[in-house]
């Protein structure tokens, strides 16, 4: 999205209106300025005297969204039930509908700090005492996640949020891809190879939990004190542990530190030891092997799916077409997981 | 066509031009950070180009092999790669139900495919199969 100076004082005199109703406070807003990453949604940093905190991100429904994105009214109530299980994740308010585009969903997240992009988070020398701490701050955010279910917060299950829990997330989550699958403009024969190794060895997994359903380097933030915050609740969704344990060591979002696995900044037994204290959950790496396999399909098929997003969709962001041309980097470590048979 | 500098030339130019001269000069991340993307996809979309040829070769073998077809090559790259659509749509079609083996053949073609994709566009890649 480009935001012409004109468009973006519209926006700012919008927010404030806002921001003075439904905190019932003076806000004057200084500033609106697009931020920076992000391929999903339209994100602003939110400047604003008179209302307590005054550094805001205004997170808005982008124009088309991939399969699976929830709106930000849905994220808005996930986030608030994140932040009352206690993880450390920035509390969401003053929801909104139609503020930055017609129709559109939208809220006001409090500004944390911290780095998110990946290359720096895996590699930046200030971050090195950080990355030592990774694996038990973000395991320990994670089990609380996973923490969260349909009968502890019946309220998430409702229509209006995430909807009722599948009583087979397995099942559930071939039957998702494979309709993102069907949906795809530009099918593929490699997509097709990996869904059906996954049908194929579809493991039997009971429980469902609450997933972050994006949980990888690039989405928390990190300081040089360790984890600052879990951000980014798109895809929440609710599923197996396992695929949120399986997605953050997906090869993609290793940043090239191939050889730690765990997002590119740690080892796998840490962070699996650190898990299994707080969760009290044994770590099962051959089901981590299968959802990584899933992992992989899931985002080669989201990769065609943000360059359609570009083709298609009406979106020209030319992150968007890049993303699409790396699908077959997916596609290649699919298909080396299932030859390999473990992790 | 002998237009010179050809295709893959001008694209590594402008690829270039980009992070050498315009991209320093930028002060918004945002743009920096899509300069920087552009460059990407110039170099990625020249090295397509430049083994083009080779690899739509190379799949179309792969393919006539797999669906036990005569093996006659289109001349031209349209040609070539709406036969290797053709092909490959009839191959997809024939995942669900194959047997083992077929599959075996399927993804070892795949792959080969894959390699030559991933190779030109992002030559950092690494295809160890023990990573």
């Amino acid at each position: 999205m480009s935001n012409p100076p004109a468009e973006l004082e519209h926006l700012r005199a919008r927010v404030e209106a806002h921001l003075q109703g439904a905190a019932q406070s003076d806000a004057v807003v200084t500033s609106v300025a697009p931020l920076a990453g992000g391929a999903c949604q339209d994100n602003f940093r939110v400047e604003a005297k008179g209302i307590e905190p005054g550094t805001l991100v205004l997170r808005s429904d982008a124009l088309s969204a991939l399969p699976g994105s929830i709106d930000r009214s849905r994220e808005f109530a996930v986030i608030g039930a994140a932040v009352a299980a206690g993880v450390k994740t920035p509390p969401a308010h003053y929801p909104a509908r139609g503020l930055v585009r017609e129709g559109a969903h939208a809220y006001f997240l409090e500004w944390a700090s911290g780095d998110a992009i990946g290359r720096k988070v895996t590699k930046s020398p200030e971050l090195a005492g950080a990355r030592q701490r990774l694996p038990e701050e973000l395991a320990t955010e994670l089990a609380k996640i996973h923490g969260i279910n349909a009968a502890s917060a019946p309220e998430l299950a409702a229509a209006a949020a995430l909807g009722p829990a599948p009583s087979d997330p397995v099942a559930s989550v071939l039957a998702f891809q494979r309709q993102r699958i069907d949906a795809l403009k530009s099918p593929r024969l490699g997509i097709e190879l990996v869904h059906r190794w996954l049908a194929d060895n579809a493991p039997t997994v009971g429980e469902t939990v609450l997933l972050h359903g994006d949980f990888r380097t690039g989405n928390f933030l990190v300081t040089e004190s360790g984890l600052s915050a879990i951000l980014d609740w798109e895809f929440a969704r609710w599923g197996s542990r396992y695929e949120d344990l399986a997605w953050i060591s997906m090869r993609d979002w290793r940043f090239g530190v191939l050889g730690l696995p765990v997002g590119g900044f740690s080892a796998r037994a840490p962070f699996y030891e650190a898990y299994e204290r707080r969760s009290g959950h044994a770590v099962d790496e051959k089901l981590v092997h299968w959802y990584e396999v899933l992992s992989n399909l899931a985002w080669a098929i989201g990769s065609v799916a943000q360059a359609e997003r570009y083709i298609y969709g009406g979106e020209e962001d030319l992150e968007l077409l890049a993303i699409g041309r790396r699908a077959s980097e997916m596609e290649w470590e699919a298909l080396r997981l299932m030859e390999r048979g473990r992790i | 066509m002998q237009t010179t500098p050809n295709k893959e030339t001008a694209l590594m130019a402008m690829a270039k031009f980009l992070g050498r001269d315009v991209r320093p000069l930028v002060k918004d991340p945002r743009v920096q950070f899509r300069i920087l993307v552009a460059e990407s996809l110039l170099m990625g979309c020249a090295g397509e180009l430049a083994f083009e040829d080779e690899h739509l070769r190379g799949e179309l073998e792969r393919l006539f092999t797999l669906l036990g077809e005569e093996p006659v090559l289109p001349v031209s790259g349209a040609e070539k790669k709406s036969a290797i659509g053709r092909m490959t749509g009839t191959l997809r079609e024939t995942v669900s139900g194959a047997d083992a083996d077929t599959l075996k053949r399927l993804q070892a073609h795949v792959k080969a495919t894959l390699h030559d994709e991933i190779s030109v566009a992002n030559p950092r890649f690494s295809f160890a199969e023990d990573i």
